[in-house]
């Protein structure tokens, strides 16, 4: 093994929206940063395969390639931004293996390399609300956060004036205002459909989509130019991913050292010292194993993989893993559950638009809130919507041949559809856990990770109550045809994966204090979505964002004073 | 265009690139895509060399797209190079059963044009054309092809010989350069959103569409 002499300050685990804040925030801050990311580099603009290509040069016209799926990415295809021009952003299966039980599916989406997932995410940033901070302590399923709204709201404007937010502002405790960009514009059938619900649904908000997106030019990125599918790249940096964002900022102080290709197998602990010691690495190119050190270390691999790497670091002092004196690490996990209904409607048939918007808009939670309609079942669900005017793509199974086929095909559907995507809260459970499984090694001979999650009771009770709020919504908003669904999505597959290291009060029962630092070794700190307490409903990558520059703002007084 | 090269050469006139930087940034790491190829410099979906039809055949392929996306006042599916396309799609995406369903029913339609008209298909009447698939459609036509709900992400394992061609051929003409610029509208870059722009009557969709 060889032993890199000690020149970092702080080691950040991942390169994704956490990991990229870790690493600006901590590099600004004047800390030599070393940056492992397990995966590629990706190379902003020049990497992005896919960006603006046309569709006569999409392979297979853009038809799922499916043998190549099912043989490399039999999982990741499942993803809604995953097609032949994004999937070179994807993780393989093949290469990064997981396990599940057979009577539990569960959707593991992965972007490893430069940036990860913050290539590919859905962009959608929302505030959480004082109601979801404290929803654990009234109801009593999880632990007590150990923060309130006040304490991260000025960490949600900090962030939000670096990435530039788009949207509205609405005034809604339960969906507190960001700093904003001006919102994108809606469709004249966004606008009648609004109007509608005003009206006969007054206690619905349908707000614009609050996204990453740029609606005007921002701190030296160029507005969007609305070409549509965002997951393939961004060369003009519209919308916010590490590449554009958090990466150049931290290269911009001279701190960082950027190192792709390092998978990290553990952290191994110095029981004298009470302090974690050093990162393992391997090569993945060379297989090599490393080993770097310094005094700050913050994982930010996502969720399972945060945790993953803490199973993973046993040693004497934590058989079960570090930082788990409260054997609460691994358990707790959560994802969204989606669920989607679809209407048509037969107004503003003769508005189209032009320019492809990267936002739908969004219709806060509307139950269980003071005021609002109280519920057989705990928490709520958001609703994001969007409007399609459905084009050849949707209608070319039809009858017929010739001048008459080809005309149909090449004009607008005399209507529109109206898609509703809501996104319910999961409450965190024991039971949904993820543990290590030493007989099933990755290609590093890294124990892999058992999922095994379900949605419980409340979440399907909440299913049906949004299948009769959406029809609710349809009928308001003037639908001429309806059609809901009871499908729930497969855990995971929101890729809004959340908690297995949650942060609480009492070191107990939780893995992180109220900074994002473990409760068992101070100098380390764990800011991704595995950090997560509870699920609320909206969409979690700002708050990621927030906690990640709250946490370095606060290890980085503690390390100056000498106290980590 | 070499995007790759064109970026570089860009980086080299400005200096301060912020690709660059980011290039920089990685030191000496190269980059894992460094050889592959943007799909914007890539071919063109009706490009890719074939090798599944005689001569003969691909004679009756061009004339059966042409019956399904014919030349009007703008192009047909000949046009936009859709034959290509669909032979490829038929050699290298359908599955073997698929493949085999696509064949079967090619030769039966062939064979069919002969033994009623005495003559290929190629060389029917445009009537006789629409007739003879239309036949086949309404043969069909209880096919889950036919679904309503049937879109973009999935296919049809099953689907009879000419819901693949129709659909082959839908695909490959209004997916083409010719078919997305001339009959469909094309706006790579919109620049801007306007969500009440005027639809009128006879207009065409854009090329793109934006899901979810």
């Amino acid at each position: 093994m060889s032993n890199s002499n000690k020149k970092y300050d702080a080691i950040v685990v991942g390169s994704g929206i956490s990991g990229g804040w870790a690493a600006k925030e901590l590099c600004e801050k004047g800390l030599r940063v070393l940056l492992l990311e397990r995966g590629r580099n990706i190379e902003h603009g020049l990497d992005y395969l896919g960006e603006h290509a046309p569709p006569w040069k999409i392979p297979f016209a853009n038809k799922a390639d499916r043998k190549s799926y099912e043989d490399d990415y039999p999982i990741q295809s499942k993803c809604y931004a995953f097609d032949a021009a994004t999937k070179d952003f994807f993780s393989k299966d093949s290469d990064a293996p997981y396990q599940q039980d057979s009577d539990k599916p569960y959707e593991w989406i992965r972007a490893n390399g430069v940036g990860g997932r913050s290539l590919i995410w859905g962009r959608q940033s929302y505030r959480w609300s004082d109601f979801d901070f404290k929803a654990n302590k009234e109801d009593g399923h999880g632990c007590e956060w150990p923060i309130a709204y006040d304490d991260i709201k000025d960490w949600y404007s900090y962030v939000e004036r670096f990435v530039g937010i788009s949207g509205a502002k609405e005034g809604l405790a339960e969906l507190p205002d960001s700093e904003f960009l001006p919102p994108m514009e809606m469709y004249a059938i966004e606008k009648t459909i609004q109007g509608r619900l005003k009206k006969y649904m007054p206690e619905v908000t349908m707000t614009m989509g609050r996204t990453a997106i740029l609606s005007q030019n921002h701190n030296g990125r160029a507005a969007c130019h609305y070409c549509g599918p965002c997951p393939r790249g961004c060369s003009t940096g519209s919308y916010f991913s590490s590449q554009v964002s958090t990466l150049p900022a931290a290269q911009a102080t001279g701190n960082l050292e950027l190192r792709p290709y390092s998978v990290v197998e553990k952290l191994e602990y110095d029981a004298e010292k009470n302090r974690v010691s050093a990162v393992q690495v391997i090569d993945a190119e060379s297989k090599e194993r490393l080993s770097f050190s310094a005094d700050l270390v913050f994982l930010c691999a996502s969720t399972l993989g945060s945790t993953q790497i803490l199973l993973n670091s046993k040693s004497e002092h934590f058989p079960n893993g570090l930082a788990n004196r409260s054997g609460t690490l691994g358990h707790y996990l959560m994802d969204h559950f989606k669920m989607q209904h679809v209407a048509v409607f037969a107004d503003n048939l003769d508005h189209y638009y032009k320019g492809f918007r990267p936002t739908g808009s969004y219709i806060p939670r509307f139950k269980n809130l003071p005021g609002k309609e109280k519920a057989s079942y705990l928490r709520g669900f958001g609703v994001q919507a969007d409007p399609v005017r459905p084009d050849w793509r949707f209608h070319f199974n039809q009858k017929g041949f010739g001048k008459g086929l080809k005309d149909t095909l090449r004009k607008p559907a005399p209507y529109w559809i109206w898609v509703l995507g809501a996104f319910g809260e999961c409450l965190p459970s024991y039971d949904n856990k993820v543990s290590l499984d030493e007989d099933n090694l990755d290609p590093y001979g890294i124990p892999q990770i058992r999922v095994s999650m379900s949605f419980g009771d409340n979440e399907h009770k909440m299913a049906k109550d949004i299948i009769q709020s959406g029809e609710k919504i349809f009928k308001a908003a003037g639908a001429v045809y309806i059609e809901t669904s009871d499908k729930m999505s497969v855990p995971g597959s929101a890729i809004h994966e959340m908690g297995t290291a949650r942060m609480g009060k009492d070191p107990k029962t939780s893995v992180l204090n109220k900074w994002n630092q473990s409760h068992d070794v101070p100098n380390l700190f764990v800011t991704d979505g595995s950090c997560m307490a509870s699920s609320s409903c909206v969409n979690p990558s700002l708050t990621y964002m927030a906690l990640t520059a709250r946490a370095c703002d606060y290890a980085v007084k503690q390390w100056q004073q000498g106290n980590i | 265009m070499d995007r790759r090269h064109f970026l570089q050469a860009t980086a080299l006139l400005s200096g301060a690139f912020a690709t660059r930087a980011l290039a920089d940034l990685s030191g000496s790491v190269l980059s894992n895509s460094k050889d592959a190829q943007p799909l914007l410099s890539g071919p063109s979906i009706g490009d890719f060399p074939v090798s599944l039809f005689t001569p003969q055949a691909r004679v009756d392929i061009a004339a059966m797209v042409e019956t399904v996306i014919p030349r009007t006042d703008t192009p047909g599916a000949i046009d936009a190079g859709v034959p290509n396309f669909v032979e490829h799609m038929v050699q290298h995406w359908l599955s073997d059963a698929e493949r085999q369903i696509f064949l079967d029913g090619f030769e039966k339609l062939r064979t069919f044009s002969r033994a009623e008209y005495s003559q290929a298909f190629s060389k029917l009447s445009s009537e006789q054309q629409i007739d003879l698939l239309t036949s086949l459609e309404d043969e069909a036509s209880d096919s889950p092809w036919y679904d309503f709900a049937n879109v973009q992400r999935q296919y049809v394992e099953g689907a009879p010989f000419i819901c693949q061609l129709k659909e082959l051929t839908i695909f490959g003409f209004y997916s083409s350069e010719v078919g997305a610029t001339q009959v469909l509208r094309h706006d790579p870059m919109p620049m801007q959103f306007d969500g009440e722009l005027a639809l009128k009557e006879d207009d065409s969709t854009w090329s793109m569409i934006r899901l979810m």
